[in-house]
């Protein structure tokens, strides 16, 4: 009997159980709830109304006013007749999904659609800047995968994001590196416009930072179809040791595997085996001839106009092209469109300083930024009357102003000018370099699903070289300026397609140089058009599989007036054709497939391959053996020197260790480079009107294997890259025809960058770069003829200057923690080149230099190498306020 | 070539930012191959011609190249064949004779059962005026019927053709016929006299048609004054075929305009008109000589 009740009981508790478990998630809405009080801010009534029913609210700030203060009827009901009350003057709706009770906003379904659009823009709190590449990821609501990632998307270049749905419920994370993300519970039953502001995670810079959760950490590297891509946002910049304490972005660069650099403080790079005119470089779309101020020694850009900078080494994207190698696309800040500030920095041989704010409140904005170096306003303090009257400086300045028009309409106008001087009065002698850019920009909004942004683009480069002196006077100029019309459309199709399409027109007018003096000629001026049309897809197949393939098709054409050299089989002029005005006169096409595709291998983990495809229509001539030069001559293609080409192949191992706090990359990659330049032996490259005689073109090969391991977070961020490489070029008349190393083959390069906050005052940064000497003509022997002694060399670049390597320090002091505080500055302490290393710039063979005056005994000569940089301490001194 | 080198001023600015210029140990330039070099010149001028022969050497040297004996070095025109005599260890000289222009002139050199051969055309010079002579410094006070001279080398670059140019300029014995009877020679010029050797401001340079970027620096003017009635100026212009010209143009590339300023070429060898690997060059000129005596 006690058996049989005791069975009976378990079995009733048991089937008690098992109908608590079918039906009991009770019915909360139905639950009757005691509250305290009945008046008081909306956000605590909810609070105290979940506590006292055992489950919590959800909702966004968007949908209920949770700071407004509100009486209640009653202080005892049910949950539903209180959300009656509370939400009475909302369009919301409420509903259960677990333990939760979520309040969304309630609108008019459209056409019963089963899909919606949530789309809008992200941008920074502080500043109201459009965030690039920040990330929408959207995660399950609820369910047994709770928060599990269903996809993603990014920001464009203006900070906008579509992505559409099923209709449903879902976890909206937005984030962006350095950023506290910001998670939004949404009900997505139609197409939602959703602005987004990130509150810049200060936390990172004043105080010891605390290990985030895993989701706020960027996985893109992962996920993305990029391979050789690498995004630099202008902290993670400022925070490297800088020569002569100036921050500069194209330096930051050069610390990236697959980039080589032609010599000490230089500007130029190479990427994978490309020359330096391979690299696009764009500024807020327009192209940038010359990236280089003083020789070199510093970039053009000014790091605090710059918002944000995407480097392609791999997988340049279809809407780009016209460069082989590279792509570094340049964004500037759009001002404040909240408050005015005024910020900028003292340094030991230039000072900068940028104003920007709002001229309407969340509308309209504007930034100016200019700097200049005064290192000149010393030289005349010098005895040496030589060096008093000389002049050496640089200046630059960047605008930009934006307005919104309305939700669907935005326009941005952006400037750079830059100018560098040299002048030696003493000798009568002046060169003088600059760009000027011009950007007008029109973002549209056809729909939530299709952006479009029309552009208008003016780049100009030129220079002025000018001796004046009665004995050898001279007067050489040389210019290359563009007007350009592009179209880029993007089409949110769905959650697994992103279509990309768009045209560009580019009216190009190339002057490679001009002379006042009839004895020096000059080279003839030429013009062409290029345009391209391209169309390409973002696609997800599956949970693993992600694809982005394109194709771009390239016309360029040559157009009169111009004169037009015509040469033999042994490049000597041979005849020259005039061309009218407007007449096409050769014609250049090619199509460019790109395609990329991601194999997930694990949630943090894939594999990546990819081929490009592109097309070059002009070549920079620079033939000096150092690379500190401005004297560049832009030529375009033409019968004489057709297009280079480049077949790119590239596959990569991609793994982000510690639940995102690594990043971790192995890439492979080989090149096929066509009718690739070089000079002759002793080409006469300036004031020569036969310039195309000079030339000699071959093929290329450039193959390697880049290793990067990257820390994005934390206390300690940073990374370390290493490139095994080779880059080789073969070219009839050079060499005796044989394969000999590019002037940037360096087989090994190595590169550690490392910053670390110390104290919420104190922070700390260091970067050791280190890369096989670069190749050298050297003799090998001497002979005798009149009076000189004339060198005999070995093959090209058979000779290897010494390796390079170099240690940068600097320390960074913030200001104490104020409340209100107005004035934001800090110190940064640098050391460039910390243990003196006497690194060659150039390696030669003269007469001894040790007594410039006297060369005693004329017959003796010696290998010298000549290094640029000892060690060189700076102080920089930034504000903002 | 006797020119003021200004090259040195971008240079001290250079040096000026930069750090420094060390010595440095290159290994692979101390064994030179010692291959022969040829180093000739036949020309219109009726004189003896010479050609010699040297051997290469290490890149850092502090003696003189070896010099080539026992080798028969002949030179052909088409017509006569002349054997050069070594009147001196790796020197060899005609007889007496005079090129032609429109000849093309046929050098072998054979030593040790190898042999080495260059073509080489002569060129007509082309006609040049005479140095421009002006009046030097009115700003000296000199007595009534007392002038002094002056005149400017060539400019290097802008010549309507290349050429290898001589300039110098003979003081007359006589001077002091062409001056008052109370002028008194000045110290410059009678130091040249008592030493006997009345020839001064000799130079030797080239011209060239265009300009050479890379030598801008590498030459300024120079100013020959204190020149006196009576001076005899001749200039001596060697005409240059292209392949010369190119030769000597590299030549002039890889030395005195090798330098650190703003232009400079890449490093390749210097062209040669040599055969089975020698080194240096056979040239023909024809010498076009211009004279005028100041008065």
């Amino acid at each position: 009997m006690k058996q049989s009740f005791l069975a009976l009981t378990t079995l009733v508790l048991m089937f008690s159980g098992v109908v608590f478990s079918v039906c009991g998630q009770e019915d909360l809405l139905k639950k009757v709830v005691r509250l305290e009080k009945t008046h008081g801010k909306v956000e605590a009534l909810l609070k105290e109304i979940g506590q006292k029913g055992n489950f919590v609210f959800s909702y966004s700030p968007h949908v209920i006013q949770a700071d407004k203060e509100i009486t209640l009827s009653t202080d005892e009901q049910r949950v539903s007749a209180f959300l009656e009350e509370i939400c009475q003057s909302y369009a919301v709706q409420y509903f259960q999904r677990g333990n939760k009770i979520i309040i969304a906003k309630k609108k008019k379904p459209i056409n019963n659609q089963q899909k919606a659009t949530l789309n809008g823009y992200i941008r920074e709190a502080g500043s109201g800047e459009a965030l690039i590449g920040a990330t929408v990821q959207v995660r399950a609501a609820d369910g047994p995968d709770h928060h599990e990632l269903l996809t993603g998307v990014v920001t464009n270049a203006y900070g906008f994001y579509s992505i559409t749905l099923p209709v449903g419920a879902y976890k909206f994370v937005f984030s962006f590196i350095g950023y506290e993300p910001v998670e939004e519970m949404l009900f997505l039953e139609e197409n939602t416009s959703l602005k987004i502001e990130l509150k810049e995670a200060t936390g990172l810079l004043q105080e010891v930072v605390v290990e985030a959760s895993p989701e706020e950490y960027e996985d893109e590297n992962v996920r993305s179809t990029d391979l050789g891509k690498t995004h630099l946002n202008i902290q993670e910049i400022k925070q490297i040791p800088a020569l002569i304490g100036e921050v500069d972005v194209v330096k930051a660069i050069q610390l990236l595997p697959g980039v080589q650099v032609q010599g000490e403080g230089s500007t130029n790079f190479f990427v994978r085996g490309g020359a330096a005119d391979q690299n696009l470089i764009l500024l807020d779309e327009a192209p940038v001839y010359n990236a280089s101020h003083l020789m070199g020694f510093f970039s053009v850009f000014n790091p605090d106009a710059i918002k944000n900078m995407q480097f392609y080494r791999g997988s340049i994207p279809a809407a780009y092209g016209g460069r082989l190698s590279s792509l570094l696309d340049i964004r500037m800040k759009e001002g404040n469109l909240k408050n005015f500030s005024v910020s900028g920095g003292i340094g030991l041989t230039s000072s900068r300083l940028t104003i920007e704010g709002p001229i309407k409140k969340e509308k309209s904005s504007f930034i100016i930024s200019a700097r200049r170096t005064y290192a000149d306003l010393f030289l005349k303090f010098s005895r040496d009357e030589f060096t008093r009257n000389s002049a050496l400086y640089f200046y630059d300045l960047n605008a930009k102003f934006n307005y919104k028009i309305d939700e669907k309409n935005k326009i941005y106008l952006s400037g750079y000018f830059g100018r560098d001087l040299n002048k030696f009065k003493t000798l009568q002698y002046v060169i003088d370099w600059g760009n000027a850019t011009g950007t007008m920009r029109w973002n549209h909004l056809f729909n939530e699903r299709l952006f479009s942004n029309t552009t208008l683009i003016y780049s100009r480069y030129d220079y002025l070289i000018d001796l004046s002196n009665e004995g050898t006077p001279f007067n050489w100029r040389s210019e290359i300026k563009d007007h350009t019309l592009k179209m880029d459309f993007s089409y949110y199709v769905n959650p697994d397609n992103l279509l990309g399409f768009g045209f560009s027109t580019t009216y190009h007018r190339f002057r490679p140089g001009e002379s006042k003096d009839a004895v020096n000629g000059g080279v003839p001026r030429s013009n062409a058009l290029e345009h391209a049309a391209y169309i390409s897809n973002e696609q997800h197949i599956g949970d693993k599989l992600s694809l982005e393939y394109g194709l771009r098709y390239a016309l360029f054409q040559l157009i009169g007036p111009t004169s037009v050299i015509s040469y033999d089989e042994n490049y000597l002029p041979v005849g020259t054709e005039e061309f009218e005005k407007g007449e096409i006169y050769k014609t250049f096409r090619g199509l460019e497939p790109r395609v990329s595709a991601r194999y997930l291998l694990s949630g943090n983990s894939a594999v990546k391959v990819s081929y490009n495809r592109q097309r070059q229509y002009m070549q920079l001539l620079s033939n000096l053996a150092l690379g500190l030069n401005a004297f560049d001559i832009w030529l375009p293609s033409s019968a004489q020197t057709p297009p280079q080409t480049s077949d790119a192949f590239s596959v990569g191992y991609f793994l982000n260790p510690g639940k995102n706090l690594y990043e971790f990359s192995v890439e492979g990659y080989y090149r096929i480079l066509k009718n690739q330049i070089d000079y002759k032996d002793h080409g006469q490259l300036i004031m020569n009107p036969f310039l195309e005689g000079e030339l000699r073109r071959g093929e290329a090969r450039a193959y390697g294997i880049e290793l990067m391991l990257r820390k994005r977070e934390g206390r300690f961020t940073g990374w370390l890259s290493y490139t095994l490489s080779k880059a080789k070029r073969k070219i009839p008349g050079i060499n005796n025809g044989q394969y000999y190393p590019a002037n940037y083959d360096q087989p090994h390069s190595f590169s550690l960058v490392g910053n670390y906050k110390l104290s919420k005052r104190w922070g700390v940064s260091a970067n050791f770069v280190y890369a096989t000497g670069r190749p050298v003509t050297l003799p090998v022997e001497t002979f005798r003829y009149e009076d000189f002694i004339v060198p005999v060399y070995g093959n090209r670049n058979s000779g290897r200057m010494p390796d390079y390597h170099r240690l940068d320090l600097a320390a960074t002091l913030y200001p104490k923690e104020k409340p209100n505080r107005v004035n934001h500055s800090s110190w940064t302490f640098s050391l460039y080149n910390a243990y003196a290393r006497y690194n060659a710039a150039a390696v030669f063979v003269s007469n001894e230099l040790e007594d410039i005056d006297l060369v005693k005994d004329p017959d003796k000569s010696a290998f010298h190498k000549l290094s640029i940089f000892g060690i060189v301490p700076s102080i920089t001194y930034n504000f903002k306020f | 070539m006797n020119r003021t080198s200004i090259y040195k001023y971008p240079f001290i600015i250079f040096l000026s930012f930069a750090a420094c210029l060390q010595p440095l140990d290159w290994e692979e330039a101390e064994d030179p191959s010692g291959r022969l070099v040829v180093e000739g010149l036949i020309t219109s001028e009726k004189t003896v011609h010479t050609v010699k022969l040297t051997r290469t050497q290490a890149v850092i040297v502090d003696s003189l190249p070896e010099m080539v004996s026992e080798a028969q070095v002949t030179i052909a025109d088409g017509e006569r064949e002349f054997h050069l005599q070594e009147t001196a260890p790796g020197i060899y000289q005609t007889d007496t004779l005079q090129g032609e222009v429109g000849k093309t002139y046929h050098l072998t050199v054979r030593r040790n059962d190898k042999t080495f051969e260059a073509f080489a055309e002569m060129v007509k010079a082309l006609p040049a005026e005479p140095v421009e002579v002006f009046k030097w410094d009115d700003r000296l006070q000199l007595p009534a019927g007392v002038t002094y001279f002056q005149f400017l080398y060539r400019d290097n670059f802008g010549a309507p053709a290349p050429y290898r140019y001589r300039v110098f300029s003979e003081i007359p014995e006589n001077v002091a016929d062409y001056y008052p009877t109370d002028w008194t020679v000045p110290n410059w010029i009678k130091r040249r006299m008592d030493s006997g050797n009345l020839i001064t401001a000799d130079s030797t340079f080239y011209l060239h048609p265009g300009l050479e970027p890379p030598a801008i620096f590498a030459y300024g003017e120079t100013n020959v004054s204190g020149v006196t009635y009576g001076t005899r100026i001749v200039e001596l212009f060697y005409s240059m075929t292209e392949e010369h010209y190119n030769y000597v143009r590299a030549v002039l590339s890889e030395t005195e305009w090798k330098g650190l300023g703003p232009f400079s070429y890449v490093s390749a060898d210097v062209p040669t008109n040599l055969t089975n690997g020698a080194l240096g060059f056979f040239a023909a000129s024809d010498v076009l000589r211009v004279e005028q005596v100041v008065e």
